[in-house]
């Protein structure tokens, strides 16, 4: 989330306060707010409950001397709306963690924050830092800090102490909260990672529209999810040096990639494919990572007879999940090399293309066939140096040829992929098309 | 908790004083504040200060001074800013505007030495 303006006048980063249900976010927020005398944008709310979020905007503080503005926001705390929460915090840069710190509601706080530390850990590098906020420190049975730090496992977090309704601590946890951020852009911007240029959601209307867009599938579908670029996280992606290499000329910024029938995403730009299947969507990242595995293991098993630029890699959706992807290079494929011949050339030529496809085409069915097995079809088989390769899309783990298709001879296999296309040349001539 | 609106308020009660704060010096954000008002914006200064901070740092590194900074102070036309890194946590400092015309700078450098001893942060 964290980006430079276009201008690169200021650095915008973005502060989420979570925590359980009725712990003082929003109060958190509203006391802040106060302090800086600024207006909070809340665009719904039933009984005092936030339905989206809250929108606090504030510029201030210094980032190696530009302003820093700070989009800050509160979640909604109910369970029935975790996934507006997810989307909000896949956003963060920094995360005050707010909690009711009395003997009651500890359980619930801890169980929170295991489930906000887990999420953190599969967020792609650098993940938002947290800070505990321990709200009402003036009730009597508020818990002692030690008690608290051991019933949270606090271990490595910060913990402020504070009372919202007083405006106390809010100010500190912060503070604390904008050094993260700091930190997580400083990374960015080592990596060269740091983006600059206007921020798609900047205000908070265009954030409600959003959440909305992101949390609820309308009748166009769900929301596009994010494409994979080469800041894939550690072990997410390969093969793992080519494989990031692959994703920078892949780029392609501001594409967004199409839903089919069968649910798969999928995007073809000008020289590469990006697919990700319906099922490769994954709450978490190591399950993700699992999924991988298999897919590497059946790569590197056919490595010989694949494309060389392509890679596989995981991506966050910029919903909290994760999508597993391929990025295949488009080759020019032995159908795309006949058509073009059998237009252009003289018959004679043709006729020897016409043979030499054949050959290659019979040359692939042999190189396919063995575990695991390919698709043979004109259009997946390109050429390196002189020997077929199968340029297409990666067929999912366990995937067999049909019946019917094991049982075609070498002659009906050429009839049916080559016939197909020496009759439109011919019908072209003839009708001088 | 941190105790610093009663040291913002101890350190308005200094003649002369038009504002203070406590600023982070990593991001340059504003802890606490008082006075200042629409004549003197105490979030700017403490975002502009915070450079001052790191610069004498640097330097300081780069001449291998291996000490600390006691207190900073610059001293305007009509004012005098000052500047005052925590002893306990130096990547917080106080920073204090004073009138010069009404101010006791040795004074007020003594209640602000007093004022950073007693907070916790």
């Amino acid at each position: 989330m964290a980006r430079m303006t276009a201008e690169q006048d200021a650095l915008v980063v973005r502060l989420v306060y979570d925590g359980p249900p009725r712990s003082g976010k929003t109060t958190s927020l509203g006391a802040l707010a106060q302090g800086m005398a600024r207006p909070v944008f809340s665009p719904a709310e039933a009984e005092g409950r936030t339905l989206y979020f809250d929108w606090l905007e504030y510029t201030g503080g210094s980032f190696d001397g530009i302003p820093i503005r700070c989009q800050i926001l509160s979640v909604p705390g109910q369970p029935e709306l975790a996934p507006r929460r997810r989307a909000l915090l896949a956003e963060a840069d920094a995360i005050v963690f707010v909690i009711d710190g009395t003997p009651e509601r500890l359980p619930e706080a801890a169980e929170h924050l295991r489930d906000l530390r887990s999420f953190v850990a599969s967020r792609p590098s650098p993940p938002p830092g947290v800070v505990v906020q321990a709200n009402h420190r003036d009730r009597p049975d508020a818990l002692p800090l030690a008690a608290l730090r051991e019933g949270l496992g606090l271990d490595g977090l910060a913990l402020v102490e504070s009372v919202a309704t007083e405006s106390q601590g809010i100010r500190e946890a912060f503070v604390l909260a904008v050094r993260l951020a700091l930190d997580r852009a400083r990374e960015l911007l080592a990596r060269s990672a740091l983006p600059a240029g206007p921020g798609e959601v900047d205000d908070p209307d265009a954030l409600l529209a959003w959440l909305q867009a992101a949390t609820s599938a309308g009748p166009e579908g769900p929301p596009p999810p994010r494409l994979p670029d080469s800041d894939a996280p550690g072990g997410g992606i390969w093969p793992a040096v080519d494989g990031r290499m692959i994703l920078r000329s892949a780029a392609a910024p501001g594409a967004v990639p199409r839903q089919g029938s069968d649910g798969s995403w999928r995007l073809r730009t000008g020289a590469w494919q990006f697919h990700s299947a319906a099922r490769h969507e994954f709450e978490r990242l190591e399950d993700a990572r699992q999924e991988m595995l298999g897919w590497v293991q059946k790569h590197a098993e056919a490595s010989g007879r694949l494309s060389s630029r392509r890679c596989i890699t995981l991506a966050e959706t910029g919903l909290g999940t994760w999508r597993l992807w391929q990025v295949v290079r488009a080759e020019e494929s032995l159908r795309q090399r006949l058509g073009a011949a059998l237009r252009e050339s003289a018959p004679a030529e043709a006729a020897a293309l016409l043979r030499a496809c054949a050959g290659r085409l019979l040359e692939a069915r042999g190189a396919f066939r063995p575990a695991p097995p390919l698709p043979c079809r004109l259009e997946l088989i390109g050429e390196r140096r002189e020997r077929p390769v199968y340029i297409g899309l990666l067929p999912p783990p366990g995937w067999e040829p049909r019946a019917e298709e094991l049982a075609l001879t070498d002659a009906e296999l050429v009839r049916r992929e080559i016939q197909p296309l020496a009759g439109e040349a011919l019908t072209a001539a003839l009708t001088g098309a | 908790m941190a105790n610093t609106k009663a040291s913002m308020d101890r350190l308005m009660e200094i003649d002369g004083a038009i504002g203070c704060c406590m600023a982070d010096s990593s991001s340059g954000m504003v802890l606490a504040q008082a006075g200042g008002g629409a004549a003197f914006n105490l979030e700017v200064a403490a975002a502009g200060n915070t450079e001052v901070v790191r610069a004498k740092r640097k330097t300081m590194k780069a001449l291998d001074l291996k000490d600390g900074i006691e207190d900073i102070l610059i001293t305007l036309s009509r004012q005098y800013h000052l500047i005052r890194p925590l002893r306990s946590n130096d990547a917080i400092f106080l920073y204090l505007v004073l009138d010069k015309g009404r101010a006791n700078l040795a004074m007020a450098r003594h209640v602000l030495a007093d004022t950073e001893k007693d907070v916790t942060f």
